[in-house]
């Protein structure tokens, strides 16, 4: 499974990307990555979450993945309007694109 | 005022409703349209909870002046979450919570004092804060109506925290705060160069009401937006420096400030808004030299000629060209043509590569009175006063 995940903006404006191919991380991470895509309910999500009112300095996200034999999703997010169930992996591929 | 209250078009709810509302309806009726109200002009579109819309109803029966609420989002992106601590409330002993009381209160009187201004509406809006918002969420923001914090890497062990909680920095609250006073005022566009301009009114006056707590002139203020957000385990001041824009961090992980400060440095980007928080260096590095110029307290005079600037001249596709001329027009008018203060801000502009133009001056309005607006005309309406 490739992952593709970009955050821009926010108060710093400061843009931060991964990509990443599950394959490459230790079982448990990709597994960990896996069980937070399902908890998320990730590919139901439609392809735009974007808050409803003009506001100053949110972040901006984009994540897209790629399943082995299935088809990509990408969604496009802002912090306030995506689901809950988000959260945790959005702090996830935060850190994987930090290098942490 | 001997006539009856006048009621501004823009109003919702149709005036005579409320007018009739306010003089024969009962209590119970009274306190509906002074919620009607509150819903109208300040979240509009919106459906609200019905504790935050206990506060701001309360807020509204105040009148105006100080009126602070926190709310806590308990690690979650529900806004406004639980309200923590209310106007005249003692202090939490939830930092983040007593912070963001603490500055909405300082920025608050720092627009009061220097400039007269009341709150971000001018108008005794009450200022709404939610602390505790996400999870590892290295960020604050202004969603349209209120001021949302996280708590930087708070769920990471200490030794890989990148970030403190976003209340830390006084500037920060302020920076938000001020993206309400655009919202209100100039209404600058959150693109490109306006966008950029937004950004760098947000840093200004950002840095400004630190200076202003502190009593700083401009030669001992260090001119950094977010000191002390930084954990010791990111090699940087802050996260940027109107002083020196691109100087403030240069870090392994976060790499380097990217912040122009000159036009032949502007980077024209597709991410951020077109760069909103990138080219805001050179707005601000130019507010700085002007400031720098004059010496001094930096609200005073270059911090009067920029608030003039954005209260009654910028607008929503102002660019930096068009900043530079009316913040140099203001100049003249608050100062005289060809006062030390117009060419304060002519340096300031140069120093980052635009020049002023008069040659396209469109004709200068005399600053007129502050209108009242329609919230507050029915506020007193309902509340039994004339105005
Ligand atoms: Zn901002």
């Amino acid at each position: 499974m490739k992952i593709e995940f970009e955050r821009t903006g926010g108060f710093m404006g400061l843009r931060i990307f991964a990509e990443i191919d599950t394959a490459d991380l230790p079982p448990e991470e990709a597994e960990a990555i896996d069980k937070l895509l399902a908890e998320a309910n990730f590919f139901a999500l439609p392809e735009e979450l974007t808050a409803s009112t003009p506001g100053m300095d949110y972040f901006h996200y984009r994540l897209t993945v790629i399943p082995e034999d299935g088809k990509a999703h990408t969604v496009r997010f802002t912090d306030s309007a995506a689901p809950l169930e988000m959260l945790p992996l959005v702090r996830r591929l935060t850190r994987l694109a930090r290098g942490q | 005022m001997h006539t009856g209250p006048h009621l501004p078009i823009q109003c919702i709810v149709p005036p005579h409703m409320l007018q009739n509302i306010a003089q024969n309806g009962t209590d119970e009726q009274r306190a509906w349209a002074l919620g009607t109200l509150t819903q109208s002009e300040q979240f509009r579109g919106q459906r609200l909870a019905t504790q935050q819309f206990a506060v701001m109803g309360l807020s509204m029966v105040t009148g105006g002046g100080l009126n602070r609420s926190v709310f806590n989002a308990r690690y979650t992106t529900e806004l406004p979450g639980s309200l923590a601590r209310g106007e005249g409330d003692p202090p939490t002993g939830d930092l983040a919570v007593d912070e963001a009381y603490d500055g909405a209160g300082t920025t608050y009187e720092f627009y009061r004092q220097a400039y007269g201004r009341d709150s971000i509406d001018g108008q005794g809006m009450a200022l709404l804060s939610t602390v505790h918002f996400g999870i590892g969420y290295d960020n604050a923001f202004w969603n349209g109506k209120q001021m949302v914090y996280g708590d930087g890497d708070e769920d990471l062990p200490e030794a890989m925290r990148l970030f403190n909680r976003f209340t830390a920095a006084v500037d920060i609250i302020a920076h938000e705060l001020t993206h309400g006073m655009t919202q209100y005022e100039s209404r600058l566009n959150y693109f490109e160069q306006p966008g950029a301009l937004n950004e760098s009114l947000s840093d200004v006056f950002g840095v400004l009401t630190k200076q202003y707590l502190l009593r700083q002139t401009a030669d001992q203020a260090d001119w950094i937006i977010g000191a002390g957000l930084f954990t010791a385990n990111v090699s940087g001041v802050g996260i940027r420096s109107l002083k020196a824009p691109g100087t403030a961090y240069d870090d392994p992980v976060l790499g380097k400030d990217p912040q122009p400060a000159h036009m032949n440095q502007y980077k024209n980007v597709s991410y951020d808004n077109g760069g909103v928080h990138i080219n805001s260096g050179i707005p601000n590095h130019a507010f700085y030299v002007t400031a720098r110029e004059l010496g001094g307290f930096a609200w005073e005079k270059a911090g009067y000629i920029w608030y003039i600037t954005q209260r009654d001249k910028l607008s929503a596709k102002s660019d930096f060209q068009a900043a530079a001329n009316l913040t140099y027009q203001v100049a003249a008018s608050l100062y005289g043509s060809g006062s030390l203060e117009q060419q304060a801000v002519r340096t300031g502009w140069q120093e980052v590569g635009i020049t002023v133009s008069t040659d396209t001056e469109p004709p200068t309005t005399p600053p007129t009175e502050e209108p009242v607006g329609c919230r507050q005309t029915l506020i007193n309406l309902l509340m039994g006063r004339r105005s």
